[in-house]
């Protein structure tokens, strides 16, 4: 898990072009939209793309990202239990 | 500064080849929206509002226009349908065309033939009608084809030009319904504009030419363009802004300049969550929510480019009509701010017909016409 | 009409005013080169790095046109700006990216105004928007264009210009901030001659 936690830290990074942060700029438990690090609904869709391209992992419905979104441990737990890759 | 008038238009759509075909089709409640039988955009069921290409290639044939791209024949088949019923000289040094598209020959992207510069659609248009001058064309997201209408009335008003030939175009492509489906903002059943169960937008495509030109026509009836302006939301580039706020301005300087209040509004109404509740708040904030307002995009879809000239012509025809077209696919209404939604065909005079619009990057736009009888 | 400011970024060199700013010495290319104005600028908005080359090139050149709190009338500063490429750069990258799974993120920036949507965003700018399409620059076409909107609506300034983006070696965005009133000590003339002049490609 930790490493997971690791590796979707780097993975976002690069994915959402988060110029300035390093991965131990990111708390896994910070929720990642509104106050935390203001991702946006663009950003969210691209989350989607991510879980797909690496975990093949597919969310049909933007607004189930709410919940699975929220920070980088709901995401880690998300895809443990979904991963296909 | 003077006074702008129409003098003739053609809508080539999902509903017809000529703008005539295509109101009585609104009238008769017939969506272009269809499920393709073989999808050539994706593997996905979502419907479409996609032209009849062999009807209108067999028109450009009749009209002597070939060898040109998809697109270009689109544009080049709806410039000249629309000329033939103005009687303006295309050639004239007078006369201005402006084209309005978001992707043009998007779907020559990367054959190296130069087709996808936008400005390429133009060369053809230049030499095709020996314009005098090169075709302005605007690129404005959901709104050019009002920012095109805009900019045309200014260019008459001011006396730069005295005619002017507004064409909006867009084509469907692999490149814009896999972009939306990347949004998921697609619907897998036909639009629904401002309804309750509304859950995306549907993809159309389509031409809609206007001739603008300060002479008035020899009609018993005269539209006027009479005012129009555009507004950033400076909020999202790609969600609306949650108070309306740059469609409200847009509205309200185009209302302002006039003093008119509009007795019918066709509304962007994409039927996404978020543009429709923006539209209704837009609406209110401007005290039009009493107004009859509908979306066109039940019947023809987002034809993007197109859907400024398109949804104005629609507009202008049900007011030269006396005539409103309901809002086809709504049933239970579901926006934000309690708007008066057009649920039936109904005979209706009115004389003030109010055009908005709204696209990515935070633009919006309105444009107000005047029936003088 | 005044020019009171003008910009221009070239994969030579910065200037503002035509005194030159930062020069490309390394020769990078437009990400690396675009990012070291950037930061000699502390510019300080984690979207730029968001954005597409076309947004990135439009938002800096505002970005140092306006400096960081412009005194003007939000609702009355408009935007006309022009280019030959449209989009067509990150056009060529989203369509690659459907070969895979598409990305959102690059289809939203595939239109040429999200570049004035972005400078909107930073600045509040809630005035009239054109993006238009020309084989070249003309002077001639941004002075018409610019001043058709001073003559036909209520703005007061207008950010005009051309951004245009051909590859990460070839592009150029030369912004002016046009008003109705003379505000700078180097202010010229806005017309068709002045901008020939100023306009470096």
């Amino acid at each position: 898990m930790a490493e997971l936690i690791s590796s979707l830290k780097e993975q976002i990074i690069e994915q959402l072009n988060l110029e300035d942060l390093t991965p131990e700029d990111i708390d896994e438990k910070d929720p990642l939209f509104g106050d935390g690090l203001g991702l946006d609904s663009i950003d969210a869709l691209e989350l989607i793309v991510l879980l797909e391209r690496e975990y093949g992992i597919k969310v049909e419905n933007p607004a189930d990202g709410k919940k699975i979104f929220y920070s980088i441990e709901t995401m880690a737990d998300f895809i443990e239990k979904n991963r296909k890759k | 500064m003077k006074k702008v008038y129409v003098l003739s238009d053609n809508v080539i759509s999902p509903l017809g080849m000529n703008s005539e075909e295509n109101f009585d089709n609104l009238r008769d409640g017939n969506s272009g929206l269809h499920y393709l039988d073989n999808n050539p955009f994706t593997t996905e069921q979502i419907p479409l509002g996609s032209l009849d290409w062999e009807r209108i290639f067999n028109h450009c044939n009749e009209h002597e226009i070939d060898g040109h791209t998809k697109f270009d024949s689109l544009v080049l088949l709806s410039l000249s349908k629309a000329i033939a019923e103005s009687n303006i000289r295309s050639s004239a040094d007078n006369v201005i065309f402006i084209l309005s598209t978001t992707k043009g020959n998007i779907d020559h992207l990367g054959a190296n033939n130069g087709k996808s510069f936008l400005w390429s659609t133009a060369k053809v248009i230049q030499k095709h009608f020996n314009t005098a001058h090169f075709p302005l064309v605007i690129s404005n997201a959901c709104i050019s084809g009002l920012v095109a209408i805009n900019t045309a009335r200014r260019l008459l008003a001011s006396g730069k030009y005295e005619h002017a030939v507004v064409c909006g175009a867009d084509i469907l492509s692999d490149f814009v319904v896999s972009g939306f489906l990347s949004f998921k903002s697609l619907s897998a059943e036909p639009c629904k504009p401002f309804d309750a169960k509304r859950d995306g937008l549907s993809l159309g495509e389509g031409a809609g030419t206007i001739v603008l030109s300060i002479e008035q026509p020899a009609k018993p009836e005269v539209i006027e363009v009479a005012s129009g302006a555009s507004s950033n939301d400076a909020n999202h580039i790609s969600g609306p802004s949650r108070t309306g706020e740059g469609l409200f301005l847009a509205i309200h300087k185009t209302l302002a300049s006039k003093n008119l209040q509009p007795q019918y509004i066709s509304a962007h109404g994409t039927a996404t969550p978020y543009n429709d509740d923006m539209e209704s708040r837009a609406l209110k904030r401007n005290n039009l929510e009493n107004v009859p307002v509908n979306s066109f995009k039940g019947f023809t879809g987002h034809t993007l480019g197109a859907a400024g000239t398109i949804e104005t012509i629609f507009g202008i025809h049900a007011m030269r009509h006396n005539y409103l077209i309901r809002s086809l696919g709504y049933n239970e209404f579901g926006v934000a701010e309690k708007i008066n939604i057009i649920t039936k065909n109904q005979a209706y005079k009115f004389n003030v017909f109010l055009k908005v619009a709204s696209g990515f990057g935070g633009c919006n736009a309105a444009a107000l016409f005047v029936k003088h009888e | 009409m005044y020019i009171n400011q003008y910009v221009c970024i070239s994969p030579d060199k910065v200037t503002i005013n035509n005194e030159s700013s930062i020069i490309n010495e390394e020769k990078s290319d437009f990400r690396v080169f675009t990012k070291q104005i950037y930061r000699s600028y502390a510019l300080q908005y984690p979207k730029f790095f968001k954005m597409d080359e076309h947004s990135r090139l439009g938002f800096l050149a505002a970005s140092l046109l306006l400096g960081p709190e412009p005194e003007l009338e939000n609702e009355n500063t408009a935007m006309v700006m022009m280019n030959a490429e449209s989009t067509l750069f990150t056009d060529s990258q989203y369509k690659e990216s459907i070969s895979g799974i598409p990305s959102p993120a690059l289809f939203v920036y595939t239109l040429p105004n999200i570049v004035m949507g972005e400078i909107a965003i930073k600045y509040k700018f809630k005035g009239e928007n054109i993006f238009l399409v020309e084989p070249a620059f003309e002077a001639q076409k941004l002075y018409d264009h610019t001043s058709l909107i001073f003559d036909t609506t209520p703005t007061q300034s207008c950010i005009a210009g051309w951004v245009n983006v051909e590859s990460t070696k070839n592009y150029l965005a030369v912004l002016y901030l046009v008003e109705r009133i003379a505000n700078s000590q180097k202010c010229i003339t806005f017309d068709p001659t002045n901008i020939e002049k100023t306009f470096q490609s």
